[in-house]
C-alpha cells in the first residue's frame, strides 16, 4: 500500500483535487457575495421567484449539470466556445453548483444582520467598505466559513462534472477510484485511494462540524427583524443588475442551451431526438426511453425503502438523548459527505462477500440510492418530530383529545408532511444518482444518468442529440420534483 | 360550578413551584392571578388542568375530587403563554379541534366556529395557517380555540405577554368586554398588575409557590396588605413606622392614628410596622411639616412625578416619589414645604 501511495500520479491527483476544490470554493464564495447581499437587502419585482430558481442548480443531477456545460463550452456550442477539457469548464461548473449554497447559508445570516449596525459605523466616521470590512465582514465570518466548507467538501468529492467535462487529462481522487476499479481493473488502487479519500473526508467534516458549532451561537443572538429596502441609488441599481446578469448568464444559460440544444436539428429545430429516444442507441443495449422506466421504477422503489427506514431512525434520533441517538445521528449524515463513488465502490466489493448475492439483484441500485438518500429523509423528519413539543400535545389535550387522537390528528399529520418532503428528495436523488450507480448498474438496466453518460460518450450529433434530450427530461423530473416538495412544505412555526 | 383548591402543592426536583394554595373560583367569576416570574403563577394553572402531578393537596371541581380525571376530560381551557397553536392546522381547524371530540353534528360545530372566530374578529382568516398570522391574531385564534368547546373553567397564562405594548393596551380592553359578555369563571395569569386589575373580579397575588393576597382589585389598591404587595403594585414610599398611644411615629413626623390612615386589626395595634405614603397623599403647604428638595421632576400629562429627598438634618435622607398635580409644577432643586393627606397613609405587616 505505501508503495502505491509513493506513486507520482497519487501524488498528482491528490494534489489536483485540493486545488481544484480550493480554486473552486474561493470563485463561488467571491461570484456569489454579492449576490447574497443583494438577495438580503434589497426588494426587487420576481426577488422570491428569483431566489426559489437559485435551488434549482443545486438539486440538479450532476451528469445534467455536465451535459448542459458540454453543451455551453463544448464542440457544439452555439456560441463556439471550445473550454471542454480544461479547467475553466470544471471550475464554471462547479461555480454554477454551488453557487446557492453560499447564497442560501451567508444570505440567511446576512439578512438577519441590523442594516443599522453598518450604518451606526458610518455615522462614527466610517467609509462604506470600512463598514462593511469591519462590522459586516466579522459578523458573517461564520457563515461564509460554514458555506465555503460545504463548497469545498462537495467540489472535493466532485465526480460527474470532472469524468464528463475533464476529458482524460484530470482526474479527483473519485474519478481516479472510479477509473482504477471500473476501468483498469486494479482493486489495490483503488482501495488504497478509497482510505486516500475517507482519510481527507473525516478531517473535512471534522472542520465543518466545528464551524456549524459556532455559526450556530452566533445566529441566535441576531435579531430576526429582515429588512428588505428597494434600491435607491444609481450605484445600487447598477450593483442589483450586474448580480441579476450574473445570475442569468450563470444559472440560467447553461440550462438553456441545454434545451435549445436538445430541440436544435439539422436545418431547424424539432423532436426529432426526443422520438429517437425510442430507438435503439449504439452505446447501450436498450432503447434509451428503457432509461426512463428503470430510473422511475429504482426511484419509486429506493424512496420506499429511505422513507421507512428514515423514518425508523429519525424516531430513534428525535426521542433519543443517549449516546446511541447521537451516534445514530452522526453516522446518518455520513453517506452525505462521503462520496457516492465509494459507496459504489464499497457494494462492489463488498457484496462479493455476502452469503446472498445481492449484485445480480434488481433490489441493488434501489437499495444504494436508498443509502445515499437516508440522510436526507432523516434530516427531513428529524426536526419536525422534535418540533411537535410537549406543550403542542397540552394544547391538544386541555382541549379535550385523548391521546390517541392527539397522535392521529397533530404527530401523524405533521411527520407525515416532513416525510413526504423526505420521500420528494429521495425521489429526485434516485433519478440524480450517478456515481454509485455507474460501478452497479447491469448493461441491460441503465438509468437514466448513465444513459445520458453513455450517450455522450458517444461520437455523432445523433447520439449528442438524444444525450441532450434526455438530460433535459431529468432535468424537467427533477425540477418537477423539487417544487412539489417546495408546496408540501409547512411553514414552521413563528416564521412568516 | 365552583373550582376549590386546598393545600396544593407541586414540586419539581427538590424546589417546590406551588406551595400549599388554598384558592376558590366561584362560578362565573374573574380571578387575577399576579406575581413575579418564577411565583408559581403558570404551574398553578397547569396543576389545575392536570398538567403537573400534585405533591399534596386536592383540586375539586363542585366538590369533586379531579386527581383521577386526566386533563382531557376535565373540561378546563387553557391558552397557553406562546399560544401553542397548531402550525399544519389552519385557523379553522384549529378552532375546530375542541369541538370534535364529542359527537355533535357537523352543523352545530360549524356554527360554533364561526361564532367564536367572529367574536375574536377573525371572520375571512379561517383559512390562514398560525405562521401567516401576526402575533395580535395568533393570539385571538388562541382565544377562539380556547373558548369554542365551551369550556367550564377558561384559564389564560400571560395571554398578552407577547405582543408588544401598544397592542397590548387595545387588546385588554378587548379581552375585558369578551369576557364580560360570555359570564364564564376565568382565571387570569400575569405578571402586569394593570391588566390584573383591569380583568379580576379578585386578584390573587402569588409569591414565591404561596398566595400573598386575594382581595377585590379596589381594595387591593387602595390598601395593599403586605408591602411585597405595595412594592409590585408599583408604590415605593415604604418607611419604618412605630404606633402608640394613639400615635404613628415615622421620620416624616407624626401621625394620629384614627386621623383617617388605613390598615388592619393587626397593624393598628400598638408595636412596630411599615408605612406606605401613596405618591399622591403629598400636598404643598408654606409651613407644612415635611421640607425636601426636588432631584428630578418628570412630566407625566395629569401629574409631575417628583424625586424627592427628604432629611431632617440632611443626614439621613429619604428618597420619596410624588405625584404632583398642582401648579406651578416644582423643577429639579426647588425646595419644597408639604404636608400629608392620612387617607394616602396605610399601615403593613413588617416583611
Amino acid at each position: 500500500m505505501l508503495e502505491i501511495l509513493g506513486r507520482p500520479f497519487v501524488r498528482d491527483v491528490a494534489w489536483f483535487t485540493l486545488w481544484q476544490a480550493l480554486a473552486s470554493t474561493v470563485l463561488t464564495v467571491l461570484v456569489a457575495l454579492p449576490g447574497a447581499y443583494v438577495f438580503a437587502r434589497f426588494d426587487f419585482p420576481g426577488r422570491r421567484l428569483l431566489n426559489a430558481a437559485t435551488l434549482v442548480p443545486f438539486v440538479l443531477p450532476t451528469v445534467v449539470v455536465a451535459a448542459a456545460f458540454l453543451a455551453l463550452l463544448g464542440p457544439r456550442s452555439p456560441f463556439g466556445l471550445r473550454l471542454e477539457h480544461t479547467i475553466w469548464a470544471i471550475l464554471i461548473a462547479h461555480v454554477f453548483y454551488n453557487y446557492a449554497v453560499v447564497l442560501r447559508v451567508v444570505g440567511a445570516v446576512w439578512a438577519q444582520i441590523d442594516p443599522r449596525t453598518e450604518e451606526a459605523a458610518r455615522v462614527l466616521g466610517a467609509t462604506r467598505w470600512q463598514a462593511f470590512r469591519e462590522v459586516t465582514l466579522p459578523l458573517l465570518r461564520p457563515a461564509i466559513a460554514s458555506a465555503a466548507s460545504i463548497v469545498f467538501l462537495f467540489t472535493f468529492t466532485s465526480f460527474g462534472v470532472i469524468l464528463v467535462l475533464g476529458g482524460p487529462q484530470f482526474a479527483t481522487l473519485e474519478v481516479e477510484i472510479y477509473r482504477q476499479a471500473a476501468q483498469l481493473l486494479d482493486l489495490r488502487v483503488a482501495a488504497t485511494l478509497t482510505l486516500v479519500q475517507l482519510v481527507a473526508l473525516a478531517g473535512l467534516l471534522l472542520v465543518y462540524a466545528r464551524y456549524q458549532e459556532r455559526g450556530s451561537v452566533r445566529s441566535r443572538s441576531a435579531s430576526p427583524r429582515v429588512v428588505l429596502r428597494r434600491p435607491r441609488t444609481t450605484v445600487e441599481h447598477a450593483f442589483l443588475i450586474a448580480n441579476l446578469g450574473v445570475l442569468a448568464v450563470l444559472l440560467g444559460l447553461p440550462l438553456a442551451v441545454l434545451v435549445e440544444r436538445s430541440l436544435a436539428v439539422a436545418g431547424g429545430y424539432g423532436l426529432d431526438y426526443y422520438t429517437a429516444l425510442f430507438n435503439q442507441a449504439g452505446a447501450l443495449f436498450v432503447p434509451p426511453v428503457e432509461a426512463i422506466r428503470n430510473s422511475l421504477v429504482f426511484a419509486a422503489t429506493s424512496t420506499a425503502i429511505s422513507v421507512s427506514l428514515g423514518l425508523l431512525a429519525a424516531q430513534v434520533i428525535a426521542s433519543g438523548r443517549g449516546i446511541l441517538a447521537k451516534a445514530f445521528d452522526v453516522l446518518l449524515t455520513l453517506p452525505l459527505g462521503t462520496s457516492a463513488v465509494i459507496l459504489g465502490f464499497g457494494f462492489l466489493v463488498a457484496l462479493g462477500t455476502l452469503p446472498v448475492d445481492l449484485r445480480v439483484s434488481p433490489l441493488l441500485i434501489p437499495i444504494a440510492h436508498a443509502l445515499v438518500a437516508l440522510p436526507f429523509v432523516v434530516r427531513a423528519v428529524v426536526p419536525v418530530m422534535r418540533s411537535i413539543d410537549q406543550q403542542m400535545h397540552e394544547a391538544a389535550a386541555v382541549l379535550g383529545a385523548s391521546p390517541s387522537r392527539t397522535w392521529r390528528r397533530i404527530d401523524l399529520p405533521i411527520i407525515a408532511r416532513a416525510a413526504l418532503i423526505g420521500a420528494g428528495f429521495s425521489f429526485a436523488v434516485s433519478l440524480g444518482e450517478f456515481g454509485a450507480t455507474l460501478f452497479i448498474v447491469r448493461p441491460d438496466t441503465p438509468t437514466m444518468p448513465i444513459a445520458i453518460f453513455r450517450l455522450l460518450g458517444q461520437p455523432g450529433a445523433l447520439a449528442f442529440g438524444q444525450a441532450m434530450a434526455m438530460a433535459a427530461l431529468l432535468m424537467i423530473v427533477t425540477a418537477v420534483a423539487i417544487v412539489a416538495i417546495d408546496r408540501v412544505r409547512v411553514p414552521s412555526r413563528g416564521a412568516l | 360550578m365552583t373550582l376549590k383548591l386546598s393545600g396544593v402543592t407541586v414540586q419539581f426536583d427538590s424546589t417546590v413551584a406551588v406551595d400549599r394554595v388554598d384558592l376558590e373560583v366561584r362560578d362565573g367569576e374573574r380571578l387575577s392571578v399576579l406575581g413575579p416570574s418564577g411565583s408559581g403563577k403558570s404551574t398553578l394553572l397547569r396543576a389545575i388542568c392536570g398538567l403537573e402531578p400534585l405533591a399534596a393537596g386536592r383540586v375539586e371541581w363542585d366538590d369533586r375530587d379531579l386527581a383521577g380525571v386526566p386533563v382531557h376530560r376535565r373540561g378546563f381551557g387553557l391558552m397557553f403563554q406562546d399560544y401553542a397553536l397548531f402550525p399544519h392546522l389552519d385557523v379553522e381547524h384549529n378552532v375546530r379541534f375542541g369541538l370534535e371530540n364529542g359527537d355533535s353534528p357537523r352543523a352545530e360545530t360549524d356554527d360554533r366556529v364561526s361564532e367564536v372566530v367572529g367574536l375574536v374578529g377573525l371572520l375571512g382568516y379561517e383559512k390562514r395557517l398560525p405562521a401567516q398570522l401576526s402575533g395580535g391574531e395568533q393570539q385571538r385564534v388562541a382565544l377562539a380555540r380556547a373558548l369554542a368547546p365551551r369550556p367550564r373553567l377558561l384559564m389564560l397564562d400571560e395571554p398578552l405577554g407577547a405582543l408588544d405594548r401598544s397592542l397590548r393596551r387595545s387588546l385588554l380592553d378587548e379581552l375585558a368586554d369578551t369576557f364580560e359578555g360570555l359570564g364564564l369563571s376565568i382565571i387570569y395569569v400575569t405578571h402586569d398588575h394593570e391588566e390584573a386589575l383591569a380583568i379580576g373580579d379578585r386578584v390573587c397575588v402569588m409569591r414565591a409557590g404561596r398566595i400573598e393576597a386575594v382581595m377585590p382589585p379596589r381594595d387591593l389598591w387602595r390598601t395593599p396588605p403586605t408591602e411585597f404587595v405595595a412594592r409590585f403594585l408599583g408604590f415605593t414610599n415604604v418607611v419604618d413606622a412605630h404606633v402608640a398611644a394613639g400615635r404613628v411615629a415615622t421620620a416624616l413626623g407624626t401621625f394620629d392614628l384614627h386621623g383617617g390612615l388605613q390598615g388592619n386589626s393587626e397593624t393598628l395595634a400598638e408595636g412596630r410596622h411599615r408605612l406606605l405614603i401613596r405618591p399622591d397623599a403629598f400636598q404643598p403647604q408654606p409651613d407644612g411639616p415635611i421640607t425636601g428638595v426636588v432631584r428630578s421632576a418628570t412630566f407625566r400629562g395629569d401629574h409631575t412625578l417628583l424625586r424627592v429627598a427628604v432629611g431632617e438634618r440632611g443626614d439621613v435622607e429619604t428618597m420619596l416619589e410624588m405625584q404632583a398635580d398642582w401648579s406651578p409644577a416644582p423643577e429639579a432643586g426647588d425646595r419644597l414645604r408639604l404636608w400629608i393627606e392620612p387617607s394616602g397613609l396605610v399601615l403593613l405587616p413588617l416583611p
